[in-house]
């Protein structure tokens, strides 16, 4: 079935919207997200991505056509496919007589350099041995075990990881057609380490996130309705709509609100492992960040604290190897992050952050440690980012012979085929297991868009506790 | 009954008090907790490690880590009470106090509270420039955290116990040459900031001023360490035949604005003092709320008395240059009542 392509909604200050180039020909096929043309608004050069698979079979904007959000661009479907009736009634986005070509930036005025002092200074880049993309693996040579787990927690593994994936590609879409406001950091391929860990954890437990908090949350057990009113910005989200993605949480479920600026949750792990133990409670503190994390000396005053205060705390790196488009090699000199754990007088554990199995397991072992009053914990969780860094990345810093090391070690196929081969269940369930899942998300979908919206004027209520 | 007694001590009395009232309290900071130490930088947790073994919490140097975990501690339902040393580290650890402190309420929804109090001693007293700043200004823009200014022992108590027992963090600002510390710990120039404390409890409720002196002529506001140079200003203007009235406002957030509208609509004058700098200040923002809503009843310009927009000095004279005093404060107040 032939889909029409829209113009998306990209904010309500653009005012007018410019096809600068079309990056497919009419009969070359389109993958979900490639980008299909290079628009331009009154703000910058965006690259338009395409919400739907297939061949392009017409565009309906020719370049320089000034299109209106909501105007009809571009059709996709299967080839042959009559679109015509599909057409009907829509309007053609005209190029004006006098096409606008591409502005250039305006060019600023050049500033007159400070005196030089006498020697001219030739500015030495760094380690500029690392200009060659380095490509990220790493390969145990082991599977999910899954001998000696039940069935059904397995089962229940599976059905968490893929939830968390089938939200990101759902939500996506919803943000890719201009549906859903604001922006998302998602977590493609890192599923196995949200879920390895909180099937670790207990209800009292509490857990701390990031910018990219939507698989803890998710792990963690916040309704699905909730997150995803939140993400509308709806009244009833888990944050009533102040939080949005960002600041995911609900600390009567067990997790603090995301804490989006990068290291800023570990000092604050360590605060909650504080109350934990001067009030002698048998409960942990778990906190996630990613690599870019260890960089900040939040991570390292919050490490510290934790060691020298022995606090129920597990620190969770999950190794994605890229600070938002930036190579982990490029930001810190040691090859394992798990090393610096040793300055503060914590074992740090390296873990297949791509096998959920190996995740439970070693968590599970540090978590009971931490419970029993044994002090902190460090866990590297290597794994990997399937999808951009932010809303609209296309990830071309990501080598393509990487990306495919990861496809082909991505967490939620591989506990599916080592169940499938240690015969524990047959294809059926998980197709079972699929289809609660998207039904799930449907309802959670509709559920949101329907539900209503805060009042403006709510932005004044929450600043002061009574 | 009541005792005389110094701010170091009434703030150490208040703890106390608190601590004993309530289990979830609990003080955290650098130099607090160690047998044989100090007391903290100005002795107000002097002892208080002996008496209360395992909740006066020692921190290594290392704010931004112990001031975050503060608010993750409060956030679980603790009162920590954590002592900055000097306010200018408070810096160290502005991403833990605006970032999460103040908006972690707020992006919940309404779900959680960070009730923290942030001891820190602001001002300038001959160690240079970083262990001299008023950053009070730099917080008044920041929803979601009271600001308490305290300049004498009875209003420490009575508003260090309102404070710990206010379900947001407050910033508790107090100032070196107020304290009264003993010592090795003492201030040279100090500026006595003791009073009278009544015996037994009570508490002052954040966001009212005090009234230090009545008159018609004139109104001078201060905090801190200016609410004492405005009410000294106040005895010199008053043999020359001004009448000023001198409010203290004790708390910068919330602000008791009304007391400032009440005096301004009495005396048509206002002078705000204030010892950080002027540029983007406290008095600043006083300043254009009452020209906002107290036009018709200003019969001069206000006047601002603050420190140069330069960071602050150590040598003596430089320093004495820096800082407003009661004679400045005093001309300003001429001018006002002559203009």
């Amino acid at each position: 079935m032939a889909k029409l392509i829209r113009m998306p909604d990209l904010g309500t200050t653009v005012d007018s919207l410019v096809i600068n180039a079309w990056l497919i020909e009419p009969g070359q096929s389109v993958e979900l997200g490639q980008p299909l043309a290079e628009i331009e608004t009154d703000k910058a050069v965006n690259e338009l991505e395409s919400v739907a698979a297939g061949t392009l079979l017409k565009i309906v904007a020719e370049t320089g056509a000034e299109v209106q959000t909501g105007d009809v661009i571009a059709v996709i479907g299967e080839p042959g496919e009559d679109i015509e009736a599909a057409l009907q009634g829509e309007t053609t986005p005209a190029v004006p007589p006098s096409a606008p070509v591409r502005r250039e930036p305006a060019q600023p005025e050049p500033v007159a350099s400070p005196a030089p002092s006498g020697e001219r200074v030739i500015v030495q880049g760094v380690r500029p041995e690392n200009d060659a993309p380095a490509i990220y693996t790493y390969a145990p040579d082991t599977q999910p075990d899954c001998a000696g787990y039940e069935t059904p927690f397995l089962l229940n593994l599976y059905q968490e990881m893929q939830r968390i994936r089938r939200f990101e590609e759902r939500v996506r879409l919803l943000f890719l057609e201009g549906i859903m406001p604001g922006t998302i950091h998602q977590c493609d391929g890192q599923e196995a380490c949200a879920v390895g860990v909180c099937a670790t954890l207990q209800d009292g437990d509490v857990i701390t996130s990031t910018h990219r908090p939507h698989g803890h949350a998710v792990a963690r057990g916040l309704p699905i309705k909730e997150l995803m009113s939140e993400l509308f910005g709806r009244d009833d989200g888990c944050c009533r709509g102040k939080g949005g993605s960002m600041h995911f949480g609900d600390l009567a479920r067990g997790m603090v609100p995301a804490i989006a600026t990068v290291g800023s949750n570990v000092p604050i792990t360590a605060g909650v492992g504080l109350a934990f133990k001067l009030r002698a409670e048998e409960r942990v503190a778990v906190s996630f960040f990613g690599d870019g994390a260890t960089n900040e000396g939040a991570f390292h005053e919050g490490l510290n604290l934790a060691a020298v205060w022995g606090l129920p705390c597990i620190f969770v790196c999950e190794n994605n190897y890229y600070g938002a488009s930036t190579p982990v090699h490029q930001s810190m000199a040691a090859k394992d992050i798990a090393d610096r754990a040793a300055a503060y007088g914590i074992e740090g554990k390296i873990v297949d952050g791509n096998d959920v199995l190996a995740v439970y397991e070693a968590v599970g072992a540090a978590v009971a440690n931490a419970r029993a009053g044994g002090g902190p914990a460090f866990l590297e969780l290597k794994t990997y980012r399937l999808c951009g860094h932010s809303r609209r990345d296309a990830r071309d810093y990501q080598p393509d012979e990487e990306k495919e090391f990861w496809q082909g070690r991505e967490p939620i196929s591989r506990l599916r085929q080592s169940m499938l081969n240690a015969g524990l269940a047959e294809q059926d369930a998980f197709d079972q297991v699929d289809a609660q899942v998207e039904a799930e998300l449907d309802a959670a979908i509709e559920h949101a868009q329907a539900a209503p919206f805060p009042d403006g004027a709510d932005a004044l209520e929450h600043v002061w506790a009574p | 009954m009541s005792r005389h007694l110094s701010i170091a001590e009434s703030l150490r009395e208040a703890i106390i008090e608190e601590m004993e009232r309530d289990g979830s309290v609990f003080c955290m900071g650098e130099d607090i907790g160690i047998p044989g130490g100090w007391g903290g930088a100005f002795t107000v947790t002097l002892g208080l490690e002996e008496r209360f073994r395992n909740r006066v919490i020692d921190t290594p140097i290392s704010e931004n880590g112990f001031v975050g975990a503060g608010v993750g501690a409060a956030m679980m339902g603790l009162r920590p009470i954590v002592d900055l040393q000097y306010a200018d580290f408070i810096f160290c650890a502005m991403d833990q106090v605006v970032g999460n402190a103040a908006k972690m309420r707020y992006m919940s929804g309404g779900k959680l509270s960070v009730p923290m109090v942030l001891r820190a001693p602001v001002g300038i007293t001959g160690r240079g420039a970083q262990h001299a700043g008023n950053p009070e200004s730099y917080f008044m823009g920041t929803a979601g955290l009271k600001i308490v200014t305290v300049s004498t022992a009875y209003d420490a108590k009575g508003l260090l116990k309102s404070a710990v027992r206010d379900n947001n963090p407050v910033l508790f600002f107090e100032h070196k040459l107020l304290y009264g510390s003993k010592g090795a710990r003492a201030e040279s120039g100090a500026v006595d900031g003791s009073s009278d404390v009544p015996d037994g409890e009570y508490t002052i409720p954040i966001g009212e001023a005090a009234l230090r002196r009545e008159g018609g002529d004139v109104t001078i506001i201060g905090w801190l360490l200016m609410a004492h140079f405005a009410a000294q200003a106040g005895d010199l203007l008053a043999k020359e035949g001004i009448e000023a009235e001198v409010i203290d406002l004790r708390s910068l957030v919330p602000m008791d604005f009304d007391a400032i509208a009440a005096s301004v609509k009495k005396t048509g004058r206002l002078v705000i003092a204030e010892e950080g700098p002027a540029r983007g200040g406290i008095a600043a923002e006083i300043a254009a709320r009452c020209a906002e809503e107290l036009a018709d009843y200003l019969d001069a310009p206000i006047r601002r008395v603050a420190s140069p927009n330069v960071p602050p000095p150590f040598s003596p004279p430089m320093e004495a240059f820096y800082r407003p005093d009661a004679a400045r404060i005093a001309d300003a107040a001429r001018e006002s009542v002559a203009g």
